[in-house]
C-alpha cells in the first residue's frame, strides 16, 4: 500500500476513533439507564397494581360480609329456605330479599348477588333470573362459603359464557351452621379496568392477569377475546406461575420483545403481567445514537479530507529525492541534490551528496592496485626453486627406513606425511592409502585419542625422554591391535613435524591377559580348589578351599597330607590309589575341617601329568553338598508321607498329564473302578464316563487348563459299567514347569439323595407361597370391590337421600362407610404386609441418604403440620430394596410424629458401623413404650392404643420388621413411658454382602 | 379390576430411554369424524408431540355405523374416545374398558331457548314443547328436572330431530343442542335474536364427554405406552389452547373438506369445555364418576352395579403431572 495512503488512513484512525468510541459509551450508557428506568417502572407497577386488586377484592368481599350479617338477611333466608315454593311466606322472603338487600348491593364490580341452599347449593334467589335455579353444589365457592367468607379461583361458566371470580359468605345465626351462603361474582372487566389503569409514559404498556393455568383473565392490550378462551405461553407466564415475582425480557403473547414484570398474587391465585414494548423502552436511545451516526459520518468525511492533503503533502520531498537516487544510479556521478531548508528530507540530500563525491574518488586509485600484483608473482617463482632442493634430500631417508622391521612415520599437520612399509603391514593399508590422506588419530582406537593427542604434543614441544605411548590401533580391517609409539620434533620441509616407530605388540599383550585369567578363575572359583604333590602333600590352595576348610593362611593348609582334611583319615589312601589307577576319582566324602567339625564334600580329582607323561602330581576341585544331601532325605521322606495321605484319601486321586495320561493315581481309583494300575495307566479320563457326563468332564478339564480349576458332577463307570454320582475337583498345578490336573472325586450318592429330599420340601414351600399368594390377591381384589361398592353406594345414599334421612341415619350411614374404609386400610396394610417377601424388588445397591429423602418427601405435610425437626448422621450405601427401605423410614419416622408428646416431635437418626453391620438407630421425645409391650409392637395388627387416640391399623412396626429381617438385620426397641423411643435396626455392610 | 401400575409408571418415568428404544403404532378411534373437536390429539401429532414419545399414531374418525365400543373391545384399536356414560355402560356389560382422562369436562349438551320467549329458567319449561334426543342426553335432561322437582309430565317432549326449523318457527320453545357443534349453526340461523342457553352442568347433573379410554388389559401391559400416549396427547391438548390458530392448521390437516372458519369458532366453542379453569387439563373427579354411574344405573341402563373406582384411573395423570410439578 503506497506510504501517502496508509498515512491517510493513520489519520482518519486518530481523528475518528475517540468520537467512535465515546459515541457508543454514550449510547450504551444512556440505553441501560432506560432499560433499568423500564424495569423499575414496571416492578412498582406491579406491586401497586397486586395492592389495588386485594384492596378492591377485599372491599368486595367485606361489603358481602356485612351483608350476609344483617339479621334481617338471616331471618328472609331461613323463611326462603323452609317455606314451599310459590307460598305466600316464600314469595314475601324471595321479594324483600331481592329488592331490600341484594338489587340494593349491585355495586360496580358486584354483579349476581345470590342466596344458595346451604345444603343442596341450589340457587335460591338472585339478582340475576337467569341464574335462579342453578346448583353450585360442587364449587369451591359454596363448599368454603357455607363455613367464612371466600374468594375462588377465577373459573368459567358457560352458562355465563364468561370467566368469573366468586365470592361467598356463609348466612348463620351466631356460630351456628349456615343456613344459606351469599354469594356474587366480580365484574372482570371492572378488574380488567382497574388493572389497566396507569399513569405510566409508555403507549404501549400491557398489564394483565392470567389464572393458575395461563388463561386470560382479563383481556390484554392488543387481544381480543382473549379471557378463557386463550392459554398464555410465554416465559413472563412460566415464570409467574412458578410463583416467582421479577423483571425480565422476553416476547409477548404477540412475539414481540418487552420488558414484562411478573407477579404471583397467592391470595387470589392470580398472576399478574406488566409488559412494554421495548422498541419503546429504547425509543429515545435509538434518537440520540441516529444523531451520532450523521455526526460521526460528516467528521469522517471532514478527516478523510484533511489526511488526503496532509498525507500527499508530506510525501512529495521523499519523491524527489528517490528521483535524485535514480540518477546516481544510473551513473551520474555529478549529480548534486537541491537542498532546501533543514529537515530530515534535507539532511538525506546532503547524505546522498556526499556518497557521491566518494564514489568519484575511489574510481580514482583502481590503477595502482594493478601494478601491486604484478610484483608479487616474481616472488612466487623464486620459493618454487628451494623447494626442488629439499626434495632431493628426502628421497636418502626413504631408502633407510624401507627395510626396517618397525613402522615408521612422519607426521604433520595433523596428517601423515611420510610411512613407510612396516607401518603399512602394521596397520593393513595400502601407502597411497595413507600419506597425506589419514592422520594418526584415524588409526587410533577412539578411547585413546585424547592420550595420542596429548603424547603428540609434548613431543612436538621438544619434552626429553618421553616413554614409548602404548595404545589400541585400529587396523583398515576395523581389528584393534595394541601399539607402542615413540616420536621425536623435527624440522620437515622448514615445518615442525613427528618422526616416530611403531611396534605391534598384540601377541605379547594377548598371552599376559589368557594368563591372568586362567589364575583368576582358578583363585576366584567358588570350588574349593587344591593341588599337591606325587606324595599327596598339599602344595596349593585358592580362598574358597581355606574357607570351606577353615583356615585363614595359604600356610597353615599347605605342606599337610590330604589325611589332614578327611574325617576317615584312611580314606585318604585309597583316594590317592584310586588316583594312581583311574587318572581321576569323583565322589562325596567327609571332609574334616580344622576346628574339627565335618561337613559333606563332592569332590573331583585328576592327575597331573608332565609332557613326557610322567607324575607331576594331583588336583582336586571340591563343593560343600551337606544342605543338598540333606534336602534330598527330607525330599524322600516327605513323599513317604503324601503318598499314605493320597492312599488314605476317602475318593479317588488323581494326577493327569495335559495329554490325557493318568500319571499318578491312588489305590482308591484301582478298588472304585475295579481296573488294575497297568489298565488306569492306559486309560484316558474320558473313559470312565458315558452319555452327556463326557462333554461335561471334557469341559471341566478345558476349564482346569484355562481358568486353573473347575468341579464337576458325573457318574463315574466302573468296569461292570455300573454308575455312581462323583463330584470331581480339579486344579492346574506345575510341577517341574509341566502342568498337571491333580484332583480327587467324592462319592457324593447320599448328597444326592439329601438334595433330592430339599428340592422336594423346596418345591412344596412354592406351592404354599403361590398359595398364600394367591390367598393375598383374593383379598386385595374379591373382598376389596365388594367394599368399595359398601362405601360408594352408601355415600351415594346419604347425598341422594340427605333430605329424607334423620340425625340417626346419618351417623349409621357415617359409621357405615368409616368401617368399610378402615377394612380396606387394613386389607391393604395385610397385602403390603405379606407382599414383602413375594413382591420384593431384587436388591441393588442404594444410598440410604436419598431413600430417606424420599421418606421425608412422602411425609412433608405431616413433618410441617406437627413442626417436627428430622435431622440424621451421614447414612452408608447399602445392598436392599430402596421402596422397602422407604418404607421403613416412612413407618418409624410417621409412628414418632403421631406419638408425638407436648413438645414439637424432634427424630434424629444415628449411624454406627459395626464390624460386619451398619447399626442406625430412630430416636424420638414422643410419648414413649411401656417395656411390658416392647414385644408386642412389631406383631402384627397389635396396637397399644385405640383407634381414637391414635388412627391406624397397627401394622406399621409389624412391616417395619419383616422389612429389616428381608435385608438380612434385625430390629429392636428402647424405650420407656414418657421418655421417647428409639428403634434401632441393624443393615448387612456393602462389602459384607459381596463376599 | 382395578389397574395397579403406579410402580411401572415410576420406572417408565426414571428409565424414559428404555421406554422409547423402539417405535410403537397406535391407533385411535376418534369418536366422531375428524374435525375441531379433536384438534388437541392434531395439535400433538403436528407438533411431533408422539413422535418425541417414540409413538406412530393413527387416527380413525368415528361416524353413523362405527361402533367405537366393539372396536377397542377387540383390540383392534388401542385407544378410544367416547362418552364417558358409553364407556359406564360398556363395562357394565363386561367389556374391561378404563378411563384414563376426560378430555371434555363439561358436557357440550344444552338447552336452548329464545331470549324473548319467556322462558327464564328451567322451571318455566312446565307447559313448553321441547325437543330433546333419546338416549343419554335424555337422561341428563330427566335428571335436571329431576333437581329441580319439575314433572316430566308437565312438558310436552318431543325427539330431537336434528333439525332446528321447528324451533326456528316457534313450534319449539326449547331444543337441545351442542355447544361446540349444532349451536354454531344455530347461531348463524337465528342472527341478531338472542338465545338463552340452560346447561345441565348448572343443574347438579355433572356428566363427562369425550373421555379417553384404554383396554385394561393395555394399561396393564403397557404402562408406559399408555402413559407416554397421554403425555403426548395433553400436551397437544395444552398447545391447541395456547395457539388455536395454529391447532386449527393441525385440524385442517385431516379435516380437508370442512370450513375453516367454522372449525375456528369450534374449536373456540370447545376451549371452556376443555379446560374451565379448575384442575388440570384432562382430570377427572369421583364423585363426578359416581354421579354418572349412579344415574346410568337409575335408568337400567347398567345391567348391574358396577365398582366405579375401576372405571377410572388418575395414576397416569398423576403421572404426567408429577412430571412437571
Amino acid at each position: 500500500m503506497r506510504f501517502w495512503i496508509r498515512l491517510t488512513l493513520l489519520f482518519v484512525l486518530v481523528g475518528l476513533f475517540p468520537l467512535l468510541l465515546l459515541g457508543l459509551f454514550s449510547y450504551r450508557g444512556g440505553k441501560d439507564a432506560l432499560i433499568e428506568e423500564a424495569r423499575s417502572h414496571a416492578l412498582s407497577i406491579s406491586v401497586l397494581k397486586e395492592d389495588a386488586l386485594l384492596e378492591w377484592m377485599e372491599g368486595n368481599a367485606a361489603l358481602l360480609e356485612s351483608v350476609a350479617a344483617r339479621p334481617l338477611v338471616v331471618r328472609l333466608t331461613e323463611q326462603l329456605i323452609h317455606a314451599k315454593r310459590g307460598s305466600d311466606a316464600w314469595e314475601t322472603a324471595y321479594q324483600e330479599l331481592l329488592s331490600d338487600h341484594l338489587l340494593p348491593n349491585r355495586l360496580s364490580g358486584i354483579k349476581d348477588l345470590s342466596i344458595l341452599h346451604p345444603a343442596t347449593g341450589q340457587v335460591l334467589t338472585s339478582t340475576n333470573p337467569v341464574v335462579e335455579g342453578t346448583f353450585r353444589e360442587s364449587e369451591p365457592f359454596f363448599l368454603h362459603g357455607r363455613e367464612q367468607v371466600f374468594i375462588d379461583q377465577p373459573r368459567y361458566y358457560v352458562s355465563q359464557e364468561r370467566l368469573q371470580i366468586h365470592i361467598a359468605a356463609p348466612i348463620r345465626l351466631s356460630e351456628a351452621a349456615a343456613i344459606g351462603v351469599l354469594t356474587c361474582h366480580l365484574d372482570l372487566e371492572e378488574l380488567g379496568r382497574i388493572v389497566r389503569l396507569t399513569s405510566g409514559s409508555h403507549t404501549s404498556q400491557d398489564i394483565y392477569l392470567i389464572n393458575l393455568s395461563a388463561m386470560f383473565v382479563t383481556e390484554p392490550k392488543f387481544g381480543k377475546g382473549f379471557v378463557a378462551h386463550r392459554m398464555l405461553n410465554t416465559v413472563g407466564a412460566d415464570r409467574v406461575l412458578a410463583r416467582e415475582r421479577g423483571v425480565e425480557v422476553y416476547d409477548d403473547y404477540r412475539g414481540i420483545a418487552v420488558i414484562g414484570a411478573f407477579r404471583w398474587i397467592e391470595s387470589l391465585s392470580l398472576g399478574l403481567l406488566v409488559e412494554t414494548d421495548w422498541v419503546e423502552v429504547v425509543q429515545p436511545i435509538r434518537r440520540l445514537a441516529n444523531v451520532l451516526i450523521a455526526g460521526g459520518a460528516f467528521m469522517g468525511v471532514l478527516v478523510l479530507l484533511v489526511a488526503v492533503v496532509f498525507g500527499r503533502s508530506s510525501v512529495r520531498p521523499i519523491h524527489r529525492f528517490i528521483a535524485g537516487t535514480a540518477e546516481v544510479g544510473r551513473g551520474n556521478l555529478n549529480f548534486r541534490f537541491p537542498i532546501r531548508g533543514h529537515g530530515e528530507v534535507a539532511q538525506l540530500g546532503l547524505s546522498l551528496n556526499h556518497m557521491t563525491e566518494n564514489l568519484e574518488a575511489i574510481t580514482t586509485s583502481r590503477d595502482a592496485l594493478n601494478r601491486e600484483v604484478r610484483a608479487r608473482t616474481a616472488a612466487e617463482a623464486r620459493l618454487q626453486e628451494t623447494v626442488s632442493a629439499l626434495r632431493a634430500s628426502e628421497t636418502q631417508f626413504r631408502l633407510l627406513t624401507d627395510a626396517s622391521p618397525v613402522g615408521v612415520f612422519i607426521f604433520q599437520d595433523m596428517i601423515l606425511k611420510y610411512v613407510n612399509p612396516a607401518f603399512e603391514i602394521i596397520f593393513g593399508y595400502r601407502p597411497d592409502e595413507l600419506v597425506d590422506r589419514l592422520s594418526l588419530m584415524d588409526l587410533t582406537h577412539p578411547d585413546n585419542r585424547q592420550h595420542a593427542h596429548e603424547y603428540i604434543s609434548h613431543c612436538l614441544a621438544g619434552t626429553k625422554d618421553l616413554p614409548p605411548f602404548s595404545y589400541t590401533g585400529v587396523r583398515k580391517d576395523g581389528d584393534s591391535i595394541f601399539c607402542e609409539a615413540l616420536a621425536t620434533s623435527i624440522d620437515y620441509n622448514g615445518a615442525p613435524a613427528l618422526l616416530g616407530t611403531i611396534v605391534d605388540v598384540t601377541w605379547r599383550r594377548q598371552a599376559e591377559t589368557e594368563l591372568r585369567l586362567k589364575n583368576r578363575v582358578y583363585e576366584g572359583s567358588i570350588a574349593a580348589n587344591s593341588i599337591m604333590d606325587v606324595d599327596g602333600v598339599i602344595r596349593h590352595v585358592n580362598p574358597s578351599f581355606l574357607r570351606l576348610w577353615g583356615y585363614e593362611r595359604d600356610e597353615e593348609a599347605v605342606g599337610k597330607p590330604i589325611s589332614a582334611f578327611l574325617a576317615d583319615s584312611d580314606e585318604a589312601t585309597s583316594f590317592l590309589n584310586s588316583l594312581q589307577e583311574e587318572g581321576e576319582w569323583t565322589g562325596d566324602f567327609t571332609a574334616l575341617r580344622q576346628d574339627g567339625s565335618t561337613f559333606i564334600s563332592n569332590g573331583h580329582a585328576s592327575v597331573i601329568l608332565s609332557d613326557a607323561n610322567e607324575l607331576l602330581g594331583y588336583q582336586s576341585a571340591n563343593l560343600d553338598v551337606t544342605e543338598q544331601r540333606l534336602a534330598t532325605t527330607r525330599l524322600r521322606r516327605a513323599k513317604e508321607i503324601t503318598d499314605s495321605i493320597i492312599e488314605s484319601l476317602p475318593g479317588v486321586f488323581y494326577q493327569i498329564s495335559k495329554e490325557g495320561r493318568f500319571i499318578r493315581w491312588n489305590g482308591t481309583l484301582e478298588h472304585v473302578t475295579g481296573y488294575s494300575s497297568d489298565e488306569i495307566s492306559k486309560m484316558h479320563p474320558l473313559d470312565f464316563f458315558r452319555d452327556e457326563d463326557v462333554d461335561n468332564i471334557e469341559e471341566a478339564i478345558r476349564r482346569v487348563y484355562t481358568h486353573g480349576r473347575a468341579e464337576a458332577v458325573a457318574g463315574f463307570i466302573n468296569r461292570w459299567q455300573e454308575s455312581t454320582p462323583y463330584l470331581f475337583t480339579g486344579a492346574l498345578r506345575t510341577i517341574d514347569e509341566v502342568p498337571y490336573l491333580i484332583g480327587m472325586g467324592t462319592d457324593i450318592s447320599e448328597l444326592k439323595e439329601i438334595e433330592l429330599q430339599l428340592r422336594r420340601s423346596m418345591d412344596e414351600l412354592t406351592r404354599s407361597n403361590q398359595d398364600l399368594e394367591q390367598f393375598a390377591y383374593v383379598a386385595s381384589h374379591d373382598l376389596q370391590e365388594p367394599l368399595r361398592m359398601v362405601a360408594s353406594y352408601t355415600q351415594l345414599l346419604e347425598k341422594r337421600y340427605k333430605e329424607q334421612l334423620d340425625e340417626d341415619a346419618r351417623d349409621f350411614i357415617h359409621y357405615a362407610v368409616d368401617g368399610a374404609n378402615r377394612m380396606q386400610r387394613l386389607i391393604n396394610d395385610l397385602l403390603t404386609y405379606s407382599r414383602v417377601q413375594t413382591r420384593g424388588r431384587p436388591f441393588d445397591v442404594l444410598d440410604l441418604n436419598r431413600a430417606l429423602g424420599i421418606a421425608r418427601a412422602n411425609l412433608a405435610s405431616a413433618i410441617n403440620d406437627s413442626s417436627s425437626v428430622v435431622t440424621h448422621d451421614e447414612l452408608p450405601s447399602v445392598y436392599g430394596d430402596e421402596s422397602q427401605l422407604v418404607s421403613l423410614f416412612q413407618n418409624l419416622i410417621s409412628n414418632a410424629i403421631k406419638f408425638r408428646g407436648e413438645h414439637p416431635p424432634r427424630i434424629h437418626l444415628h449411624t454406627d458401623e459395626g464390624a460386619d453391620m451398619w447399626k442406625i438407630s430412630v430416636a424420638d421425645n414422643g410419648i414413649g413404650i411401656h417395656p411390658d409391650f416392647h414385644d408386642r409392637i412389631f406383631e402384627i395388627f397389635q396396637r397399644l392404643h385405640t383407634r381414637s387416640e391414635y388412627p391406624g391399623t397397627g401394622i406399621g412396626l409389624a412391616l417395619c420388621r419383616r422389612i429389616v429381617e428381608r435385608h438380612g438385620g434385625n430390629i429392636t426397641v428402647e424405650s420407656s413411658e414418657g421418655q421417647g423411643t428409639t428403634f434401632r435396626f441393624t443393615l448387612p455392610k456393602l462389602d459384607k454382602e459381596a463376599s | 379390576m382395578r389397574i395397579r401400575v403406579s410402580p411401572l409408571i415410576l420406572l417408565v418415568i426414571l428409565v424414559p430411554s428404555l421406554a422409547m428404544a423402539a417405535i410403537d403404532e397406535v391407533t385411535v378411534q376418534l369418536k366422531w369424524i375428524h374435525q375441531a373437536q379433536f384438534a388437541g390429539f392434531y395439535t400433538a401429532d403436528r407438533e411431533g408431540s408422539y413422535q418425541r414419545e417414540g409413538i406412530d399414531v393413527t387416527f380413525l374418525p368415528g361416524g353413523v355405523g362405527i361402533d367405537v365400543v366393539s372396536g377397542i373391545s377387540r383390540g383392534d384399536v388401542d385407544f378410544a374416545v367416547m362418552g364417558a356414560d358409553s364407556m359406564l355402560v360398556a363395562r357394565s356389560r363386561g367389556i374391561p374398558l378404563i378411563a384414563i382422562a376426560t378430555l371434555y369436562r363439561i358436557n357440550p349438551f344444552v338447552l336452548v331457548a329464545f331470549a324473548d320467549s319467556g322462558i327464564h329458567s328451567p322451571y318455566d319449561f312446565v307447559g313448553r314443547t321441547v325437543a330433546i334426543t333419546e338416549g343419554y342426553n335424555h337422561i341428563q335432561f330427566e335428571m335436571m328436572m329431576n333437581q329441580l322437582d319439575i314433572g316430566m309430565t308437565s312438558i310436552n317432549i318431543i325427539p330431537y330431530t336434528y333439525d332446528d326449523t321447528a324451533f326456528l318457527q316457534g313450534d319449539v320453545d326449547v331444543t337441545v343442542s351442542f355447544a361446540a357443534g349444532s349451536l354454531l349453526s344455530l347461531r348463524q340461523k337465528t342472527g341478531d335474536r338472542p338465545l338463552r342457553l340452560f346447561w345441565p352442568d348448572d343443574f347438579g347433573v355433572h356428566f363427562y364427554a369425550d373421555t379417553l379410554v384404554v383396554h385394561e388389559q393395555l394399561a396393564a401391559d403397557r404402562p408406559d405406552l399408555v402413559l407416554r400416549f397421554l403425555r403426548a396427547t395433553l400436551a397437544g391438548h395444552l398447545r391447541a389452547l395456547q395457539e388455536p390458530e395454529s391447532a386449527i392448521d393441525a385440524t385442517m390437516d385431516y379435516a380437508h373438506l370442512q370450513d375453516r372458519s367454522l372449525q375456528y369458532e369450534m374449536l373456540r366453542a370447545s376451549i371452556p369445555l376443555i379446560h374451565t379453569g379448575y384442575d388440570r387439563i384432562g382430570w377427572m373427579r369421583p364423585e363426578v364418576w359416581l354421579d354418572m354411574a349412579a344415574l346410568l344405573f337409575d335408568h337400567d341402563l347398567l345391567t348391574e352395579p358396577i365398582d366405579v373406582d375401576a372405571a377410572f384411573t388418575l395414576d397416569f395423570l398423576k403421572a404426567v403431572y408429577e412430571e412437571d410439578d
